[in-house]
């Protein structure tokens, strides 16, 4: 008697337990990287950081969190603002760093990380964990030492049950801070534009305009501006400038030939992603239309496809800049899990 | 050495050998040491052992002949050591497992030798094969494999002061910071932090392979042993290598009125270059009995079985 007592709850619960997930299957995908169809393979290592929900919030508070800069007034979000695809806000050509520190170049785009192998417009960075490590150190951005980063998180009260419940560990330690901002950013995959519903076959149309735009952005664009990440990663002079204060990719490959190249940078929400170039030398894209028409300034590492600049048909450029249009993702932009921490 | 790291490392030792005993009989331990130098005296030909200077200190206790180099002081060295691997006559080998990991304690492979930090000068090698080992072979600097994996702890974790570039991701493989009397470094007053006027720091890095054409300043390292030693469950063999950071420098060609902030790969490349000519076998032990109770200093006095000098 006592032994059927024993058993029989421990049974109903099972047979309680198998209805409920046969009645209640509905997989949540909010926090799983799922790779678009028509994107290739990404490359971020997440054999060795796999996404949770509770790692993926983690990351939301810390690029939310202004702790992770020297005196408390810069966050991520700082210059990396959802509604423009994190890009900088345009009143922010240059990144404003602590004590209102002038950066050196105009803060990127977030959009698609996790398909990228180098960051930064020179490429310094290899893959995407170190990243945060560049932005938290740098003088003119977050001026604040890692260490001190692990230090404050630590004697915050929140943290502690945040990295216990993301990573199971006792002691907060950089590695997975850096997972946790890892988790978060590379699920900022942008690619439900008007453009990827098209190509999709997803009951989406391109008016003539944008398809005159596409075709001519094929011709024209897209030998540098490839694939469906608009960019072939590759770094390049593109005759911003012919005085090279800042050396690009030369920087970290320390060869003269790379002098003034600067990675291509995808077009993904470009229309949101205003200024323009690593310098924000361009405020709309009727300027860079300009430029690449007849604004081109000559040195000795200037891309050799852009010598004599790009000719532009009647009309063709307005037809670029309503195609590129279509590359705004608005569920992108407004997708509530990228939204500050309550 | 202090006492209780003593105990701690016997304690270790000690558990591994009893650990290698019920697995596996067929192998033991080896012990690799660092110890750092400055130079040779002139009189006796013998090493001088480095002592590490204050820093910021114009104490200058090393000295070179060359003109460029002249007098100076070490206050910070240190280095990884990774892939470690032990090699003998009959085919014998080993391969000291690595692993990155964003958890502290599952990285392994992984070194990061610290002059003044005498643990960090003492490595221990477990399960290697039994057998008869004549060569040793190790990286200094954190290779591809070390990056690739992304956000690492223990000694990879740049908050844990592992010295890491930040703009150009990568470990600095080598680091020797200290004053020269020569060195033309002015004093730089930045926000929160100084570069003192007469120092010099020498960071060496750079792992990436970009178009076959910038500096890579990875370099793998191989001594032949002075003799043979055998490895098993019943001894404790020991290889201690040594470093002279004056052999660096003139074999560098360093002239400190020019080279004193090295902070690229390029310009750390002719120092990488040079490490096999400032790593040197120093001697060997078939037995390691007493090393540990020295601050890894000369260990000429050493009065163990089967020395090998």
């Amino acid at each position: 008697m006592k032994r059927v007592f024993k058993v029989s709850p421990l049974l109903w619960a099972c047979i309680f337990f198998y209805s409920c997930s046969e009645e209640e299957v509905k997989v949540n995908n909010d926090y799983k990287f799922i790779s678009p169809v028509n994107f290739p393979e990404p490359t971020y290592t997440f054999e060795n950081n796999q996404i949770t929900e509770a790692g993926f919030e983690l990351g939301r508070h810390l690029f939310y969190d202004p702790i992770l800069s020297v005196d408390g007034t810069v966050s991520c979000n700082s210059c990396h603002q959802l509604s423009l695809a994190f890009a900088d806000a345009q009143q922010h050509p240059l990144s404003i760093g602590v004590n209102d520190r002038l950066g050196i170049r105009n803060a990127p785009s977030l959009a698609n990380l996790a398909y990228f192998t180098e960051f930064f417009w020179d490429g310094g960075v290899t893959h995407l964990d170190h990243v945060p490590i560049n932005a938290i150190e740098a003088e003119f951005e977050m001026d604040e030492e890692l260490s001190n980063v692990v230090q404050k998180l630590r004697q915050s009260s929140k943290y502690d049950s945040l990295f216990k419940q993301a990573f199971d560990v006792d002691e907060i330690t950089s590695p997975f801070m850096l997972y946790a901002l890892a988790q978060f950013t590379t699920m900022m995959v942008s690619a439900n534009s008007k453009y990827d519903k098209y190509v999709r076959n997803e009951e989406e149309s391109l008016t003539e305009q944008e398809l005159r735009g596409l075709e001519s952005f094929e011709a024209k664009c897209s030998s540098c501006h490839s694939g469906v990440l608009f960019t072939d990663m590759s770094y390049r002079n593109n005759g911003i400038s012919s005085d090279f204060v800042d050396l690009g990719r030369a920087t970290i490959t320390e060869l003269e030939s790379d002098i003034g190249k600067f990675r291509v940078p995808s077009l993904r929400n470009v229309q949101r992603t205003s200024p323009y170039m690593h310098n924000a030398k361009f405020k709309t894209l009727e300027e860079v239309l300009d430029h690449y028409e007849s604004g081109i300034s000559i040195s000795e590492t200037l891309d050799s496809s852009l010598e004599k600049g790009i000719v532009f048909e009647n009309g063709e450029k307005d037809d670029i800049i309503v195609f590129l249009k279509t590359l705004t993702d608005y569920e992108f932009i407004s997708d509530e899990r990228f939204t500050a921490p309550q | 050495m202090k006492l209780y790291q003593l105990f701690l490392l016997v304690l270790v030792a000690s558990v591994i050998l009893s650990c290698d005993e019920e697995e596996n009989t067929d192998s033991g331990t080896m012990m690799v040491y660092f110890s750092h130098f400055g130079g040779l005296d002139h009189q006796s030909g013998e090493a001088l052992e480095l002592d590490l200077a204050e820093s910021g200190s114009t104490d200058y206790d090393i000295h070179s002949m060359e003109e460029g180099i002249g007098m100076f002081n070490v206050a910070t060295l240190q280095y990884y050591v990774t892939n470690i691997k032990l090699e003998g006559p009959n085919g014998e080998i080993f391969i000291d497992p690595m692993k990155v990991s964003a958890k502290a304690e599952e990285v392994t492979g992984y070194y990061l030798v610290k002059e003044g930090k005498s643990s960090s000068k003492a490595i221990m090698l477990s399960n290697v094969p039994a057998g008869e080992y004549d060569k040793i072979t190790f990286t200094i600097g954190v290779p591809e494999e070390g990056i690739k994996e992304g956000a690492a702890g223990g000694v990879l974790d740049p908050a844990e002061g592992a010295p890491f570039w930040n703009w150009n991701n990568g470990y600095i493989g080598l680091t020797v910071e200290g004053m020269a009397m020569n060195s033309e470094q002015p004093q730089v007053i930045g926000d929160g932090w100084t570069i003192e006027e007469g120092s010099y720091a020498f960071h060496i890095g750079g792992w990436k392979d970009i178009e076959e054409t910038t500096a890579n300043n990875i370099k793998t390292l191989t001594f032949d042993l002075d003799g043979q030693l055998s490895v098993n469950a019943e001894q404790n063999p020991a290889i201690h290598m040594g470093f002279d950071i004056v052999q660096l420098l003139e074999e560098t060609g360093v002239d400190f009125a020019s080279t004193y902030a090295v902070h690229s790969p390029l310009l750390g490349a002719n120092f990488a270059e040079n490490l096999n000519k400032a790593f040197f076998l120093k001697h060997t032990h078939q037995t390691d009995s007493h090393e540990m109770k020295e601050d890894d200093h000369d260990h000429d006095d050493h009065s163990g079985e089967g020395h090998n000098h």
